[in-house]
């Protein structure tokens, strides 16, 4: 078994609202949940520094929140993305994208020496 | 921020707890899953503070993006609740809106006449030049030309200069000939002036070329031709010449400052002609060269004068004052009357707002249950003064609207009655524009602030104390004291303000019984200007005039015509000498005797105007030509202690002894409030030196308006192109002479009314309310067998006691207010005791009705009824 990968800073956002784009409003657990499903647990993410994240995508309009009722009975925060964090998303995951591009060019090179 | 706090615990608390759960699924204990999930939750007071940085942020945001919607929503329930009680809405919103609306009207009038810039460029460098003389600076705003020419030689340096002279002209090409105001202007007058054309061009240099004749017009008289863009180029008779006009000047430029609006506009030729010939006294206006303080060039006009002193002896004793334009505006009496009308109405405007404040302050208490419900189930009460400060701004706006359509037609209506005096001494028209709607707004939204905090605070206070308010008996104890003050207020202002109308009402109803001195009922008097073009010399013009007196003397009715320089109560003066009786010490030309109407008149004058000879006989033909003189009897005792009749006087050091041969009874010389004026002489008409201006006074045998439609055909036989300058009945020209009085007593007398209605509402309502608050009380008296006399008295007693004390108030604050209107006043002092009595009297008596209503009111409960209730 490989070592877990610790998080680049400004990629816990990017995670975030990936995981909301399908549309269904999760609370913080089923959040954290959700991404350790999609990275087969690859990621390492400290489960409190979700929240202060929640919570400042919230301030900038990416995200709203709502009380409700869980399943289980408690009362639970829901998050779900707003069109304003759609596009957030979108720039991001571009951005993103070149990044791991680049940085692939120099470790393809790096690689071939 | 509690709130905040919690959330945060909560989410923190329900992510510990669905970890702990997972864990405890996958075998743990609970309380080794619990801990191990606080363990992977990480370090949770950083979290947490870094989670509540982010909300609170946010939640600040948010709060403050609400407000607009916030207050929205108040003043939208607001009105929904104002709805609700239409009568209520209705009767404080008329209430203020008249109280705004008169205020609006008030400083419409204020602002055109001393508030709003003048309409000129840099009007604060802009100075009249005038020539002042001895100790009395008394201004003569004329100059000749060749005085003109040497000043602006003698003056280079001051600045561009100009010189106008006010005069009328009569203009022949338009439908009926018409007597128009003009102002004759040099060139240089639009750059002292900064004046700009609406349409075509102001004058040029080349308009200044002797026998060519510009004329420029005034926007209102342009309007009224209806010509358009066509005017300009068209051709205006005037006086004989043709006058091309160049341009239209626009609406509100009017100069000089004061005066009638000029209709016409010509340009003077540059050797000081127009097309008429020779232009009269010149004043002369000036702006300051860039640099130069006016103290500095005053010093420099100093030196001007001394120096035409020692060039010419005539000069010696004059001075050459220059007074900022601005010091033009407003005719100092014009002013304060104006000034007192605002007082005036700021008073009304007070009693106005107490009475809603009132009926705020009973809707409050009435609303009392709500309102301590509201509080009590946890409202905030900074929300609950909101929505009644949201209330009390709905109904400043409502009114607010109100008040300008009231404004308006108070302008628009009341302007028709405003004295001439009023309306020449501004350079703008009265009308409602955006400087004012701008005041009513604000003055809207102050009125809803009051109105909305003072029922807020109380209600604040009250829950406070406890739940008094839940009781219905909350407010009779403080409430109504609160109440009855405002009440008692209302009624001091309302008294102050009737003291002021009383007194101007009772000083008009002196004036309109001074005694004219003369038959008015029977004389008409008309005024024609002659052109000077046509009419050249005296001769020529004084045997026109004889011809229109022979000619009206043989219509029907007409019993006596004559030709004279002024009838009463239009005449000219003597101005500035020293007046002596042969033997006395000459009485310098100030106070009684600064003003001194005298009349040039053809024989037999006492006895066409029905006046009261005293001693002596009326002019004779013989007279003419002579040193023969008539003087009223007031003059002579001024003069003489015994009989006058032989005596002689002149009129200055350096006139001719004129011996007086009949003195007549005082006559209205130059109107009925002749306090200014209060000497008359009349001398023998001097045909070799008649002016343009003559009246003639018709003796009739009826009503004098039976022979003006023939006395106008008789002109216009002799002279049709002849405009006529005025023509009226003697009453209705006297009548004219107290416009001003009439009008502020009008205006004074009607705001009082209606301060005093309205304080008399406000009385009726407290008590009103009163009553209603406690009628168990009084059910409980009745019921014991108080007798309804006694009950009836009781409220009435109270109704009165704050009237009572509100009249006291009232007197002593109407004395301040009158101090400032002593020279309004005609014959009566500021404590005439008559009118404060009778002020006192119906105040007290309308207080009584507005009392005795509710306590008939209070004496019909039905005991059983009340108590019942209970």
């Amino acid at each position: 078994m490989t070592r877990s990968l610790s998080l680049l800073p400004g990629t816990l956002e990017l995670i975030v609202m990936q995981t909301l784009a399908s549309g269904t409003a999760l609370h913080g657990f089923e959040i954290l949940d959700a991404i350790r499903r999609a990275t087969d647990d690859e990621l390492v993410i400290e489960e409190g520094a979700l929240y202060p994240a929640l919570h400042r995508m919230e301030r900038r309009g990416w995200t709203s929140s709502d009380w409700a009722v869980s399943e289980k009975g408690r009362r639970a925060r829901y998050y779900g993305l707003t069109a304003k964090g759609r596009r957030a998303l979108d720039k991001a995951s571009d951005e993103w994208r070149r990044y791991v591009a680049a940085v692939e060019k120099v470790a393809a090179q790096g690689g071939a020496s | 921020m509690k709130d905040i706090e919690r959330a945060v615990d909560e989410e923190i608390r329900h992510h510990i707890a669905e970890a702990a759960d997972r864990l405890v699924a996958q075998g743990m204990t609970p309380e080794a899953a619990r801990r191990e999930a606080e363990r992977r939750f990480g370090d949770r007071e950083a979290h947490r503070a870094a989670m509540m940085n982010e909300t609170r942020r946010l939640d600040r945001r948010a709060r403050l993006s609400a407000i607009p919607g916030r207050i929205a929503s108040d003043l939208r329930l607001a009105a929904r609740g104002l709805m609700r009680a239409p009568t209520f809405a209705f009767t404080l919103i008329a209430t203020l809106g008249l109280g705004m609306g008169a205020a609006a009207a008030v400083v419409t009038v204020l602002d055109a006449l001393l508030l709003r810039p003048l309409p000129y460029l840099d009007a604060d460098r802009i100075v009249g030049v005038n020539r002042v003389i001895g100790p009395e600076r008394m201004t003569v705003p004329s100059l000749a030309p060749d005085q003109i020419r040497r000043w602006r030689e003698l003056a280079r340096g001051l600045g561009p200069l100009a010189v106008y002279d006010v005069a009328g002209v009569t203009r022949t090409n338009g439908p009926v000939p018409e007597m128009l105001d003009a102002v004759h202007v040099s060139s240089g007058l639009d750059e002292v002036l900064g004046m700009r054309a609406w349409l075509g061009r102001t004058f040029e240099e080349g308009d200044a070329v002797p026998g060519v004749n510009r004329a420029m017009l005034g926007f209102d008289y342009w309007k009224g031709l209806g010509l358009g863009a066509s005017a300009i180029g068209s051709t205006l008779r005037l006086d004989g010449a043709d006058y091309e006009v160049v341009g239209v000047l626009p609406r509100d430029f009017k100069f000089p400052v004061a005066g009638s609006p000029p209709a016409v506009w010509l340009a003077i030729h540059s050797d000081f002609t127009s097309a008429a010939g020779p232009v009269g006294g010149l004043a002369v206006v000036a702006r300051l060269r860039d640099g130069i303080t006016l103290e500095g060039a005053q010093a420099r006009m100093d030196a001007t004068s001394e120096a035409l002193a020692r060039e010419s002896p005539d000069e010696r004793g004059w001075k050459v004052s220059l007074e900022p334009i601005g010091k033009w505006r407003g005719n100092p009496e014009v002013v304060r009357g104006v000034w007192f009308m605002a007082a005036g109405v700021l008073v009304m405007l007070l009693v106005a707002l107490t009475n809603c404040i009132n009926l705020l302050l009973f809707r409050a208490v009435d609303r009392a249950r709500e309102l301590a419900l509201r509080l009590a189930l946890g409202g905030s009460r900074l929300r609950l003064v909101m929505q009644l400060l949201a209330e009390g701004v709905v109904v400043g706006l409502a009114s607010g609207l109100a008040a300008v359509v009231i404004a308006q037609a108070l302008v628009a209506g009341i302007g028709q009655l405003v004295p001439d005096e009023f309306v020449f001494s501004s350079v703008y028209a009265f009308r409602i524009e955006h400087r004012v709607l701008l005041f009513t707004f604000v003055l809207a939204v102050a009125c809803g602030i009051v109105l909305g905090l003072v029922p807020g605070v109380r209600v604040v206070r009250s829950s406070t104390v406890g739940f008094d308010l839940l009781k219905d008996r909350g407010a009779t104890g403080r409430d109504g004291a609160l109440n009855l003050l405002l009440a008692g207020a209302e009624i001091a202002l309302a008294v102050a303000l009737l003291v002021g109308g009383g007194l101007l009402a009772n000083s008009l109803l002196r004036l309109t019984r001074v005694d004219p001195g003369f038959d008015t009922d029977h004389v008409a008097i008309l005024s024609l200007g002659l052109p000077e073009s046509r009419y050249d010399t005296p001769e020529a013009r004084a045997a026109f005039f004889d011809r229109v007196r022979d000619g009206i003397a043989a219509l029907p009715n007409v019993r006596a015509v004559s030709v004279s320089d002024g009838v009463p109560p239009w005449t000219g003066f003597r101005f500035g000498g020293a007046l002596q009786a042969e033997g006395a010490e000459p009485i310098p030309p100030t106070g009684d005797i600064q003003l001194l109407p005298v009349i040039g008149a053809t024989p037999n004058f006492i006895r066409t105007l029905g006046a009261r000879l005293v001693r002596g006989r009326d002019l004779l033909p013989a007279d003419v030509g002579g040193a023969n003189v008539l003087i009223d009897d007031a003059l002579a005792r001024r003069l003489w202690q015994g009989d006058p009749i032989g005596m002689r006087f002149r009129t200055d050091d350096d006139a001719p002894w004129q011996t007086v041969v009949g003195v007549f009874a005082h006559m209205a010389s130059h109107g009925l409030d002749d306090r200014t004026t209060p000497y008359t002489i009349v001398r023998p008409r001097n045909p070799a030196r008649a002016g343009a201006y003559m009246s003639l006074a018709i003796r009739t045998a009826g009503d004098p308006h039976a022979v003006m439609g023939d006395a106008r055909r008789v002109v216009k036989r002799l002279d049709p192109e002849l405009a006529i300058w005025r023509f009226s009945a003697a009453t209705e020209a006297l009548a004219g002479t107290i416009d001003k009085p009439r009008f502020l007593a009008a205006v004074m007398v009607a705001m009082s009314v209606v301060a005093l209605v309205l304080a008399a509402v406000g009385i009726y309502g407290v008590l009103a309310c009163a009553v209603t608050r406690r009628r168990r009380e009084i059910g409980i008296r009745i019921a014991l067998g108080a007798a309804p006399a006694a009950v009836r008295r009781s409220v009435i007693a109270r109704g009165l006691a704050v009237a009572v004390a509100g009249i006291i108030v009232g007197l002593a604050a109407g004395q301040a207010l009158t101090r400032l209107v002593r020279s309004l006043l005609f014959g009566v002092q500021p404590a005439d005791p008559a009118t404060l009595a009778i002020v006192a009297i119906v105040v007290a008596a309308v207080a009584a009705l507005a009392s005795f209503i509710p306590a008939r009111r209070a004496t019909r409960l039905d005991p059983v009824e009340v108590l019942r209730a209970e």
